[in-house]
Parts: C-alpha cells; structure tokens; sequence
C-alpha cells in the first residue's frame, strides 16, 4: 500500500488538519523518513497556508479538533501551526490544553528549531539577543491582558521562552502566570 | 429571569468557538450534577456553569467584568452575576468564592476541562470508559493540558471541604450522565 493510500485510509480520506475534502496531498512533516507514520494528508488551503500559518490564523481554529489526532504527524503539526500564531491569544489557550508524548514534543520541536534558524534574532529594548532560557527585566508597566494584573516595572523574568516567528514577543512567568511580553519592554538581566 | 434557553442561546451570540461552547455546557452539566447533591438550585447552578466564560471569546481583556455587564442587561440575578465573576477569584477579579454554588464553579471548571483534555487523548474519545485512576495520572504529569491550574482545582477541593480523589470522581460522573449533550460520548 502507498504512503497516500495508508493516510487516506487513516484520515477518512478527509485533511487531517481541517477535514476538508479538496485538492488532498501528501506532506511529510520534517525531519521525516517519508512513510506514512511522518506525514499527513492535507488539503489545497492547508497546504498553501502552512508556510506562513499567520496569514490567515482564523483559518487555524479547525485545530482545535485535530490537535487531539492519535496520529503523531498531525499533533506536530498542529503544534507548529500553533506555535507560530500564538500572540494572537486563542491559538496559546489551545497549546497550553494540548499534550504531546516527550519523543514526539521533539519531533515538534525539531521542526521549530530548523525554522528558527532562519529566523530574525529576538532582541531587547536595548538590541541585546534574546535567547531560550535568559533572564529579562521589565521596563515599564504592563496591563496584561485578560489577566487582571500589571506586570510591573523592575520584575525580573526567569527562563524565558521565544516565540516562534515573532521576535517582536517572548514568553515568560509572570505571578505565576505565563504570558507573552513585548521585547521592547524588556532589558537582558 | 431568563431561562436556560435564553442563557445557551446568549452564550452562542457571544461566541463562536465550538470549543468555548463544549466547556460551558461541560461546566453546566457539573453545576447541576453538583447543585442536585447540595440541594441547590439546579437551574440557577446549571445557568451560572453555562454563563461562566460568556465573554472571554470576545472580550478577553475585560474577562469578567463584560460578562457581568451584559449578564445584568440581559435580567440575571446579581446571584448568578457574582457567582460568574468568583470565578475568577485572584486572576480577574477580588470576588472570592463564598457560597457553596460559587465554591463548587470554582472547583470544576479548571477540573472539567482537564477531564475533556483526557477524553480527548482517549483512543475511543468517550469519558465512559474513562477512570479516577487515568485523570489523576494526567493531574500529575504538570506538562498533560498545562493550562489546567492544578492549585486552583486543589484549592477548590479544600474550598468544598472534598477530597481530590472525590472531587475528580464527581466531575467524571457529572459528565458521564451528561456525556451525548456535552461532546464527551
């Protein structure tokens, strides 16, 4: 049986990421061997947004349903998709629900780290580098949104996260809660 | 004083998102499960679980506070609109949970979208053959559904002066006996 006969089978002969039944291709999720197992069955729309999920985030609120796919590749995917779009609020509600096994988070993972590669560096008010795991203070006070608090000035934030595709956010531990904070609000500590 | 009809169909003209709609009726279906072993008022329970999160999809940044607002507009009792905005005691608002119908939304409604969260990642996708055992393995595991504020649950309990383990027991089986209505059969 072929690769797209295995995903068609699987999928219902339907997109695995939104269940849409037109212009179906195969598309391995990298790094990938090739077989069925790392790769998915999309449609037309999915496959032309996937590059740049940004352009259209809405179009991504079909994940909500295939993010809990017992298929691996369609979990990375649905991650990654996630990942990028995430400042935009709803699309993190999803991620912080979502669970992925520790093999296939670095599958996940991986993926990310080859896009941020080639990605413009994240840096603070001051054009300091941010990166993964740094320390940050805050310059001034910030209204978090949907939160309730103020995140004040002279907070320090711990361990830092990046925001995939967007250098202009990071992620970070704020009274307990994690949010996404502007770079231009923040100082490297 | 509106009826659960006018509140389901209110909470659908402020929201959109499937999902944000499932947790409100998972919610209700808890409230009522709960209220009905209080001796509460079951509709008044139900209606305050279906109207929790009325306006987080449109307003996340006045989480609450436009909820009650349209909630008092719309006729509910200021019983109903205090109930909704304890909910989010210490994030959105200094409301504290007081009574036993605001203590119990307090307690489910972290607790039932996590019991969601494990229905989902169930290969039949159905909470009926879903246990105590596999939700508190997941309440464990911290990065399984790390939106779910495990202190906040915990802290719930304590509030209903339960046990975890009870408490996570009534939540399955609220939802269990409302399963085909709330997306988890």
């Amino acid at each position: 049986m072929s690769v797209e006969q295995v995903l068609i089978e699987r999928s219902g002969n339907q997109c695995e990421l939104c269940a849409s039944t037109e212009g179906l291709a195969v598309m391995e999720v990298a790094p990938s061997d090739g077989t069925a197992a790392e790769s998915i069955l999309v449609c037309g729309e999915c496959a032309a947004l996937l590059e740049s999920p940004e352009q259209n985030p809405n179009h991504w609120r079909c994940l909500n349903d295939s993010m809990w796919s017992p298929a691996p590749a369609v979990q990375v995917t649905a991650y990654r998709i996630l990942k990028k779009i995430a400042s935009e609020g709803w699309p993190q509600d999803m991620l912080d629900m979502l669970y992925l096994e520790p093999e296939v988070q670095e599958w996940a993972d991986a993926g990310l780290d080859e896009v941020d590669d080639n990605a413009e560096p994240t840096r603070d008010n001051h054009g300091n580098i941010l990166l993964e795991g740094d320390s940050v203070s805050i310059i001034k006070d910030l209204v978090v949104k949907g939160a309730g608090f103020t995140a004040k000035q002279g907070t320090t934030v711990k361990n830092i996260k990046m925001a995939p595709g967007d250098p202009t956010h990071i992620q970070g531990r704020v009274n307990g809660t994690m949010i996404f904070l502007k770079t231009e609000f923040l100082k490297k500590s | 004083m509106p009826t659960r009809e006018d509140a389901l169909t209110l909470l659908k003209r402020y929201n959109k998102n499937p999902a944000l709609i499932q947790h409100g009726l998972q919610v209700e279906a808890c409230m009522r499960h709960f209220a009905a072993r209080a001796g509460g008022d079951v509709e008044t329970w139900g209606m305050v679980g279906l109207l929790h999160d009325l306006d987080y999809e449109q307003y996340p940044e006045q989480h609450c506070i436009k909820a009650a607002e349209i909630m008092e507009e719309a006729g509910y009792s200021q019983e109903i609109i205090r109930a909704m905005l304890s909910h989010a005691w210490g994030i959105c608002t200094d409301v504290e949970p007081l009574s036993a119908m605001e203590k119990t939304l307090y307690a489910v409604d972290e607790l039932s979208g996590l019991v969601n969260a494990c229905v989902l990642v169930r290969p039949s996708k159905s909470i009926m053959d879903l246990g105590l055992k596999s939700v508190k393995k997941k309440f464990k595991t911290k990065r399984f559904a790390a939106g779910v504020d495990r202190e906040t649950v915990r802290k719930g309990a304590q509030m209903l002066e339960m046990e975890l383990d009870q408490l996570i027991t009534e939540v399955i089986e609220a939802m269990k006996a409302d399963a085909e209505a709330i997306g988890v059969a």
